[in-house]
């Protein structure tokens, strides 16, 4: 396996990954739960597949797009319901 | 909401990049699988008995041509003579005009067995046209 490949491959990780965990991260990993711990784990795993080139960089970008995605719209999802609880429990305190 | 939609945006020009990459620039080992990954792959699955798997690594040409059947047939016995697989080894020759050509090695308890392949480029992802057994080695 030719390391500079590897390296290129490395570098292209690492940049998406930070750019979607800077757009994405304070919902997702900064929360430090169980749900952000499985995404961790998951996301962990598929790494070393791209690295040895074992999936192409496109199924590597869709599955962990994928999981980042669901992930962050079940976490807005959650967080728009308990904002609108927490609204009317304000109004019916009012 | 607004992060959502960031993340969508980044993931599609993501894809865009690779998408440039591999067909822009007939990318063959950087962003896809090279020809020996594929052929490693393909060796994987037929040493495991998944021929489904094996077929779906197959050309679109050669797909037509073998039925999951067919490469049942032609293979198993081969996997039952090699027995339980211990590794996978595959090389391959450098890629031009969208074919290559790889070598796979099958190294199993009862014996050892290569296989080469012809393979060409489809959709930017390498794909087996053919397939031959070289050798069998028995321990």
């Amino acid at each position: 396996m030719d390391p500079l490949r590897i390296a290129v491959r490395a570098a292209f990780t690492f940049v998406f990954l930070l750019t979607l965990m800077r757009i994405a991260g304070r919902r997702t990993i900064g929360q430090a739960d169980l749900s952000s711990f499985i995404v961790a784990i998951v996301i962990g795993d598929l790494f070393d597949d791209f690295f040895w080139a074992e999936v192409s960089a496109a199924q590597f970008v869709v599955a962990i797009g994928t999981i980042v995605t669901v992930h962050l719209a079940s976490v807005t999802s959650a967080t728009t319901s308990s904002m609108r609880g927490w609204r009317r429990h304000a109004r019916e305190g009012a | 909401m607004r992060e959502l939609a960031a993340s969508l945006v980044t993931i599609a020009l993501a894809l865009a990049m690779v998408g440039a990459v591999v067909f822009g620039t007939r990318d063959t080992a950087l962003f896809v699988p090279p020809p020996a990954a594929a052929a490693e792959e393909f060796g994987r699955a037929l040493a495991a008995g998944r021929y489904d798997l094996a077929r779906r690594q197959l050309s679109s040409g050669a797909q037509r041509r073998q039925a999951t059947t067919a490469i049942k047939e032609r293979f198993e016995p081969v996997r039952r003579s090699i027995g339980a697989l211990d590794s996978v080894e595959a090389a391959g020759s450098p890629a031009d005009d969208g074919r290559a050509r790889a070598m796979c090695e099958l190294q199993g308890e009862g014996g050892r067995v290569v296989l080469m392949l012809a393979l060409v480029r489809e959709q930017g992802l390498w794909k087996v046209e053919s397939w031959e057994q070289a050798a069998e080695i028995r321990r």
